[in-house]
């Protein structure tokens, strides 16, 4: 049974993480509302009055353009990544042989690459298509580093789509590509959901590829032009935290409407 | 199973999965559906490899990158032995990767039990720390070189409860480091917690009861029923988040550029300067494959982990 003892360590072990993750985020959201004047006269402090000064000092035509490079970036890599992905999860799934457990471990290996290792090969082969430059180079690398991750993830669902199911499609005379398009996919929708929303939320995180990618700094998506000003002297922290809200929102959104489904992505082993 | 069990809805797809594999195979597709990731994985990264393979064999520099590489042999694996910066970073990655296995691993593992029930609290906790996982890295690391910044938050809560002089996170050599490695579990904690707590819900309700039965306290639950089930879950995701942050690397690059001198300097990060910013590429190659290499044995830990965890299920 629960003790007193217990629960007060229950109690105070809950109110302490949630300090720890709250505290920070408080920090997040209220600095990017402070002026230039407030943060530099007292960063540390909580108690300013809010404007909304640095979100109109960062608010003009380069956001709005690293904005679209990053939506250009993040939904380019998702549905590059699923398209390829699904059909070879449903292949694995359908497949036991070693091949398949064999192909399924090289997945594993090629998703621990350290990313900045392959950098200069992949800027190589990029390079030599003429690519450089382009935000399709940065989702040509994207999609290199999450396929083998969405992969492993959705092969399991596609293992969980009933074999009756399937067999009796291909009864009814469905076959190849049309069994797998009007059957197998949409019962793997969940799976297809989830694994989207994760390549979603890298890719849309991801910056060393497109620093190292895209030549030009006018076509940087958020994070990039984020690391760009994180690294540089003389930071104007309440502008930069106005640009760090700015660039996480699309990710609170997908947060606010499927953390259920996130949660649940978390437990299969999703790295970042 | 009632349906509002908290048990993770991915342990149900398992399970399915795992009763499908069971039955005999009727399953058709043809592998020609894998042809077009193959493909993809063919160029986009399998290739690549080669050519870093290749170029850690090469004279490799910012001249000649685009055409011929004269090969050199173990030139560049020599070269990157007999490199202090090397060595250092090698010690610097060793030190950083145990504090995040220890701090994720020490504190998810209270986490997971801190978030098991499906109290209000419970998830409101859950939910903030999967929000924080899901932020962009360069805004998690920008945050946190606010608070650790000379007069930043940390700073002024550390004054007003007295301390004179805060120390100087990011720009103290011997500190930097710890700095680093907390950001950096500050992330992979929530992961860490959310894996093991999948762990604990798929516990069979029996086991734990009969050991309550027993007249168990719950403390005495966690350590001697709950832990040892969890042992295969637990290395699976130790081995996972030394992976991770063995490959770490945008955390350095937005909070200290593998500073101050060289106290945060990571293989990860040296790689990326040799390469990027004094285009040694030939060397950056060298220490690429040879990081390739020790994940590829981390894998194979991995593998066998996995394996065990699916054998005592």
């Amino acid at each position: 049974m629960t003790t007193t003892a217990e629960r007060l360590a229950l109690g105070a072990g809950r109110a302490i993480l949630m300090a720890v993750y709250g505290i920070p985020l408080v920090y997040l959201f209220a600095s990017s509302l402070k002026s230039d004047e407030a943060m530099v006269a007292n960063p540390g402090s909580l108690i300013f009055a809010p404007d909304l000064s640095a979100y109109g000092h960062v608010w003009n035509g380069d956001l709005l353009a690293a904005g679209m490079s990053s939506f250009q970036i993040a939904l380019g890599t998702v549905l590059l990544v699923l398209v390829l992905a699904a059909p070879a999860a449903y292949a694995l799934a359908h497949h036991r042989h070693l091949v398949a457990g064999v192909f399924v471990g090289l997945m594993i290996l090629l998703q621990m690459v350290p990313q900045a290792t392959t950098i200069i090969p992949l800027f190589k082969v990029i390079g030599a298509w003429g690519l450089l430059g382009t935000r399709l180079s940065v989702v040509l690398a994207d999609a290199t580093l999450l396929l083998p991750f969405a992969i492993v993830l959705l092969r399991p669902f596609f293992l969980a789509v009933p074999a009756e199911v399937e067999e009796a499609a291909r009864v009814d005379g469905a076959t190849g590509i049309r069994a797998f398009l009007s059957i197998s996919l949409p019962l793997a929708r969940n799976g297809i959901i989830t694994v989207g929303a994760f390549v979603f939320i890298i890719a849309w995180g991801e910056f060393i590829y497109a620093i190292t990618l895209l030549t030009d700094p006018g076509t940087y998506p958020l994070p990039a032009l984020i690391s760009l000003q994180v690294t540089q002297y003389g930071i104007v922290w309440d502008r930069l935290f106005a640009l760090a809200v700015l660039s996480s929102l699309p990710l609170i959104v997908l947060f606010l409407a499927m953390h259920r489904r996130l949660t649940e992505g978390l437990s299969l082993g999703v790295g970042k | 199973m009632t349906p509002t069990s908290p048990r993770s809805a991915y342990s149900k797809v398992q399970r399915a999965a795992r009763l499908a594999l069971d039955r005999p195979g009727r399953r058709t597709a043809s592998p020609l559906f894998a042809g077009p990731a193959v493909l993809y994985l063919l160029v986009f990264a399998v290739y690549p490899l080669v050519e870093l393979v290749r170029m850690s064999l090469s004279a490799v520099g910012i001249a000649n990158l685009l055409r011929d590489w004269p090969l050199t042999g173990l030139d560049n694996f020599t070269a990157a032995i007999a490199d202090d910066d090397v060595r250092a970073a090698f010690l610097t990655t060793l030190a950083f990767v145990g504090t995040v296995l220890m701090l994720s691993v020490g504190i998810g593992l209270v986490a997971a039990f801190l978030i098991r029930s499906n109290s209000f609290w419970a998830r409101l906790l859950t939910a903030l720390m999967v929000f924080v996982w899901c932020l962009p890295p360069v805004v998690n690391g920008t945050l946190w070189k606010f608070l650790f910044s000379d007069g930043g938050a940390i700073g002024s809560i550390l004054q007003a409860v007295g301390v004179k002089h805060p120390p100087f996170w990011l720009a103290d050599p011997t500190l930097a480091l710890w700095s680093v490695a907390f950001v950096t579990s500050w992330v992979t904690i929530p992961f860490v917690a959310i894996a093991l707590k999948a762990g604990l819900l798929d516990i069979p309700r029996e086991v734990i009861e009969a050991a309550q039965m027993d007249g168990a306290s719950h403390l005495q639950v966690a350590r001697h029923v709950s832990l040892p089930i969890l042992r295969p879950v637990l290395l699976v995701t130790a081995v996972l988040v030394v992976i991770y942050a063995f490959r770490s690397f945008d955390f350095v690059y937005v909070m200290t550029l593998g500073g101050p001198g060289t106290a945060t300097t990571t293989i990860p990060f040296l790689g990326y300067k040799l390469s990027l910013r004094l285009f040694q590429f030939g060397e950056g190659a060298a220490l690429g494959v040879t990081s390739i290499v020790l994940i590829g044995f981390l894998a194979a830990l991995y593998v066998r982990a996995a394996r065990a965890d699916v054998a005592a299920k």
